[in-house]
């Protein structure tokens, strides 16, 4: 049986269950009788100063400083002798028990926090409510569950945790972290990720079918949760953890170094992403940021489209887990081979990829260009941001897209809302964008070369047409030509120049690429420690070398064999 | 009553970890100092209360307080206002 969730902290843990049930949180919602007020009133105090004491015991444990402090937050809260007061006056006024007034109390206080519009205050709404939670767990006499008894090699399951059960757990004898609840930004995840621990959040498992020690693999690449697998996909999970471990150790002595040649060239190594999950997992591979965020992927499960407010949270989520690395943003890319359930039917085009794609979508759909335009300017107040356009041809384009952001700046400076400067690009995929680059380049801060669709157009081959894709390859001597030109025209401008096609994340090209003077390497999260390995154990002028050779090459079977050789020397 | 006006610098705003130490700090005083922030007021001693009040970056906060060291008790919670992160 297997079961999906959102992965945090990379990696594969194998261990037995350990089921941590959740609270009764089971209400008394019957009118009370006023004789018992001071007796339920004394309940609620009792269970406070328990949970106090709880927490003021786990503070003397050994934390880390992110843990220390939200307890020690939870604890201040329940001293509060505000909270204290209002559940008071719940129970004598409303005449509830006090499991009643506690909940009241606390979710009031939850859903003023989540009306703050923040999503960092979000998050500590959830923790507010789970503290209620906890509360009234022991006055219903089942908040006592030992989380220090766990045995070794265990996969802990559990409705929830807060950053205090977090503190009380015994990290050496727990393998992995399933739970029912939680998201990316939530505490937990946060702990675990800087414990290095697998988990897996929002994970559909249900506690009646399971029990403790069954054997379970936690897979938190694939985000799934495997019960009692059988013998083949376990000796499979093995292998691959195998396979992992050792390609960990290999490639993670570049891990915390500056993507930087022998001979000290550095190279700007970002990540091409579609999602903000993804981001979780960039921590561990040492990339200097997002060079692509495929935005259009916001749609893919939505039943509406995302407004302004939950496109900004997500931008949000995704700069605060950068902490402070560049995070490029691509507009909207809809059109040719993406369909979306939330977006109203496109008319049919009989060339859907020379139809209305990207930026000629967004310019015809100016509400839904201005709320992605808006989200991305306010979420530039919180660091550095990058905004890129695709599929942009001519300057008219480019000049329609800066006159829309400044009407968004200029709205969100009347609304009295802050935001922040952008970095502004385009994505260079078509022969027309080459071509009229030099018009554009003035305002223009950078340019990354998208050479998948470069490739198709340049060769006028379908890139999705099996018959077609074997001979007419992106790594060609047409493409390369596109690719020179393209970083010539930004070099002589003095703007920077990236590249997040597909061929950027071959180890054998990525060189070759860094020798033609690209700046800058967006590429798949999972083919960046290879990538990153090449190019700090090579020389710069080697690059330098192989890329005069390559654009000297006049057939592709040239191409072919100068790879070859590449592969053969590393 | 002695007051002082600031306006908050930090880039995340006033949260929960900065807003708990500024509650250990206000405690320290006998007197009660009060936070108002965009129309609402609350004790600097409650972090209950100060959640909600919305201590975003580049909002304008007024401090206030009566009695013993008054003065003392909203300089020190105006600083931490301006130096907390």
């Amino acid at each position: 049986m297997e079961h999906k969730g959102i992965a945090v902290s990379a990696g594969i843990a194998r261990g037995t269950s350990v089921l941590f049930e959740p609270f009764d949180n089971s209400l008394d919602y019957r009118l009370l009788p006023l004789y018992r007020v001071p007796h339920e009133q004394r309940k609620a105090a009792v269970a406070i100063d328990r949970l106090c004491e709880q927490l003021s015991q786990s503070l003397q444990q050994h934390l880390s400083e992110d843990t220390y402090a939200l307890v020690e937050a939870d604890l201040l809260l329940l001293q509060d002798d505000e909270l204290r007061q209002q559940i008071h006056n719940s129970i004598r006024e409303l005449q509830l028990a006090a499991t009643a007034a506690i909940e009241r109390v606390f979710l009031h206080q939850a859903s003023q926090l989540a009306a703050l519009d923040d999503p960092l205050l979000a998050q500590r709404a959830y923790d507010v409510t789970s503290l209620g939670k906890r509360v009234i767990g022991i006055i219903n006499g089942v908040g006592d569950q030992l989380l220090s008894n766990i045995p070794p090699d265990s996969i802990l399951l559990a409705e929830d945790l807060t950053p205090a059960e977090f503190a009380q757990l015994p990290l050496d004898r727990i393998k992995g972290i399933v739970l029912k609840t939680g998201g990316l930004t939530s505490h937990t995840a946060i702990l675990a990720r800087a414990a290095g621990i697998p988990a897996l959040l929002s994970c559909g498992f249900n506690f009646d079918e399971l029990k403790d020690g069954l054997p379970m693999v936690l897979d938190a690449y694939t985000g799934l949760l495997h019960i009692s697998p059988d013998e083949q996909t376990n000796a499979e999970l093995l292998a691959k953890q195998q396979n992992i471990e050792k390609r960990k150790k290999e490639l993670s002595k570049y891990r915390d170094r500056p993507c930087q040649t022998q001979d000290n060239h550095r190279i700007q190594l970002l990540a091409n992403i579609a999602t903000v999950n993804d981001i979780a997992r960039l921590t561990d591979i040492g990339s200097d940021g997002i060079g692509l965020f495929r935005t259009e992927f916001l749609l893919m499960d939505a039943k509406r489209i995302p407004d302004e407010k939950a496109q900004f949270t997500q931008y949000y989520e995704a700069l605060h887990l950068l902490g402070g690395k560049t995070m490029t943003i691509r507009t909207l890319d809809i059109g040719a081979d993406k369909e979306f359930a939330c977006l109203p039917n496109k008319m049919a085009e009989d060339n859907p990829a020379l139809g209305v794609r990207g930026v000629r979508y967004s310019l015809l759909h100016r509400n839904m260009l201005r709320s992605q335009l808006r989200a991305v300017l306010r979420v530039a107040a919180f660091g550095p941001v990058r905004l890129m356009f695709p599929m942009l041809t001519q300057v008219e384009e480019l000049d329609e897209l800066r006159q829309e952001v400044a009407l968004c700046q200029q709205q969100l400076a009347e609304e009295g809302k802050s935001f922040g400067e952008l970095q502004y690009g385009i994505v260079v995929e078509t022969p027309a964008a080459v071509l009229n680059l030099d018009s554009m380049l003035s305002q223009l801060d950078f340019v990354s070369i998208g050479s998948n669709d470069l490739a198709q157009y340049t060769l006028a081959a379908d890139r999705t047409n099996q018959e077609l894709t074997a001979d007419y390859p992106a790594f060609s001597p047409a493409v390369l030509k596109m690719i020179e030109m393209t970083v010539t025209a930004a070099k002589k401008a003095g703007v920077s120049c990236s590249l997040c096609g597909e061929m950027a994340s071959d180890p054998r090209i990525a060189p070759i690429l860094v020798g033609m003077g690209l700046d800058e390497l967006s590429v798949n999260p999972a083919s960046m420690p290879e990538v990153k390995a090449l190019l700090c154990e090579g020389a710069y002028t080697k690059f330098c070398d192989l890329a005069r050779q390559a654009l000297a090459c006049k057939r592709l079977s040239d191409l072919e064999s100068l790879l070859m050789s590449c592969q053969a020397t590393n | 009553m002695y007051e002082r006006t600031v306006t908050i610098v930090a880039q995340h705003g006033i949260h929960t970890r900065p807003a708990a130490l500024l509650v250990k700090e206000a405690k320290l005083f006998d007197c009660d100092v009060i936070v108002e922030c965009q129309g609402k007021q609350a004790s600097a001693k409650s972090l209950f209360k100060l959640q909600t009040l919305g201590l975003y970056k580049g909002v304008t906060v007024k401090v206030f307080a009566q009695g013993d060291n008054a003065e003392t008790a909203v300089d020190r919670v105006a600083e931490l206002l301006l130096t907390l992160s």
